[in-house]
């Protein structure tokens, strides 16, 4: 049985110059990235151009990873900060047109959107969050990561990390929609 | 075990990764503590959910970064990378560049850049007035016009650009920030000599163009 080659040497072989090795990259990571940015922004569509935006980010910046931490982690280091700009300018598209009157076309996550009841009800209560919350609980739960980690790819102190999620944890404790798929 | 001491460690104790002394404490403190089993419920719960999150599939068309890239410092690269950068200088130039044209040819002056004024026919000096108040309004209306939609489409790409490409988009816009002031100076010594007739020490074309 072959070894699967590990994320490290994919990148290396990525900088030299191998389109192999990227489109590789690509393919073992976009379906995590993907339904990260669909759980962050609750819509196939902006997860879609989220998802975009964080592989054009670590295309751009792939020759910066130094390999001295796991390629996940620097991954979402990038997620993270796409995604806080992408909800930032979607939030600011958003004021534009509430300041105008115009009808707003950022409704709740749709259901017939996903593919399972239950992945619909979990996205609506996340979109119950603030943004800051909302990439603790995932990080934590969903992709998994230390609070050190996710400290790391937020900017923040562990214990900031940890507290963010104690908050959102009790804010979703009483979210109708997460009883519910519970 | 203090409860706060118990309640930080509640997401170490779930995934199962402190030593089995704390576990131990932890797990008898949350037999009696209402908070702090609340909270592990909760925690417990998301675990679950996460674990239970039906993996979605981008649509099948969609790839992400689909072309190629050969080499990452090579030049194709750099020019993908910096591509909507000189996309967007090139449209400016090209804005500016109709906007000059327009105002040079407005009707009012001769289109030719090279004027030979001794050519130009004596204008009594109200009709000069009213030829440079009807250059200045046109070509006021023209870049109010202009500028209008400049502006729109600027804000539109910008809030769709990322950080990277901002920055360069703002050195151009401040770029051509600088020749409007430039042209508002024209203007305004335009606007003098509109004023004062008799005046034509600001003015470097030669005097039967203008003065009399």
């Amino acid at each position: 049985m072959l070894a699967t080659v590990t994320d490290e040497t994919l990148v290396s072989r990525a900088i030299a110059g191998s389109d192999s090795a990227w489109n590789k990259l690509i393919k073992r990571y976009e379906k995590r990235v993907y339904n990260y940015a669909l759980r962050m922004v609750g819509h196939p569509q902006d997860a879609l151009d989220m998802t975009q935006e964080v592989f054009m980010g670590v295309h751009r910046n792939l020759a910066g990873f130094r390999g001295d931490g796991a390629f996940p982690a620097w991954l979402f280091r990038i997620a993270s900060y796409r995604c806080t700009d992408y909800l930032r300018r979607r939030r600011n598209h958003q004021q534009f047109d509430d300041e105008r009157g115009f009808i707003s076309n950022l409704p709740g996550p749709q259901e017939q959107a996903f593919t399972t009841h239950a992945n619909h009800q979990i996205s609506t209560a996340l979109q119950q969050l603030p943004v800051e919350q909302r990439q603790v609980v995932e990080l934590k739960f969903f992709q998994h990561f230390t609070f050190e980690d996710i400290a790391g790819q937020l900017g923040i102190s562990p214990n900031t990390a940890k507290t963010r999620l104690y908050s959102a944890l009790r804010k979703l404790k009483q979210h109708e929609e997460l009883r519910d798929a519970l | 075990m203090l409860c706060e001491h118990a309640n930080s460690q509640l997401i170490e104790y779930a995934e199962g990764v402190l030593d089995t002394n704390s576990q131990l404490e932890i797990e008898r403190h949350v037999e009696d503590c209402d908070t702090c089993q609340s909270d592990y419920a909760a925690i417990q719960q998301w675990r679950s959910m996460a674990t239970n999150w039906h993996q979605e599939s981008p649509p099948a068309q969609q790839h992400f970064m689909p072309v190629a890239h050969s080499n990452h410092s090579n030049w194709w690269g750099t020019l993908r990378h910096w591509f909507p950068t000189f996309a967007s200088a090139t449209a400016l130039v090209l804005v500016t560049v109709m906007y000059v044209q327009q105002t040079q040819s407005s009707g009012v002056l001769p289109s030719n850049t090279a004027i030979n004024y001794d050519s130009l026919p004596k204008l009594p000096q109200a009709t000069q007035a009213a030829v440079v108040d009807s250059v200045l309004k046109t070509s006021r209306d023209q870049r109010q016009a202009e500028l209008s939609t400049l502006l729109k489409i600027l804000t539109a790409e910008m809030n769709r650009r990322s950080a990277d490409t901002e920055n360069s988009l703002r050195y151009i816009i401040s770029t051509q920030i600088q020749g409007q002031k430039e042209l508002d100076l024209l203007y305004g010594q335009l606007e003098v000599l509109l004023a004062n007739p008799e005046n034509t020490a600001l003015l470097s074309t030669p005097d039967e163009g203008v003065s009399q």
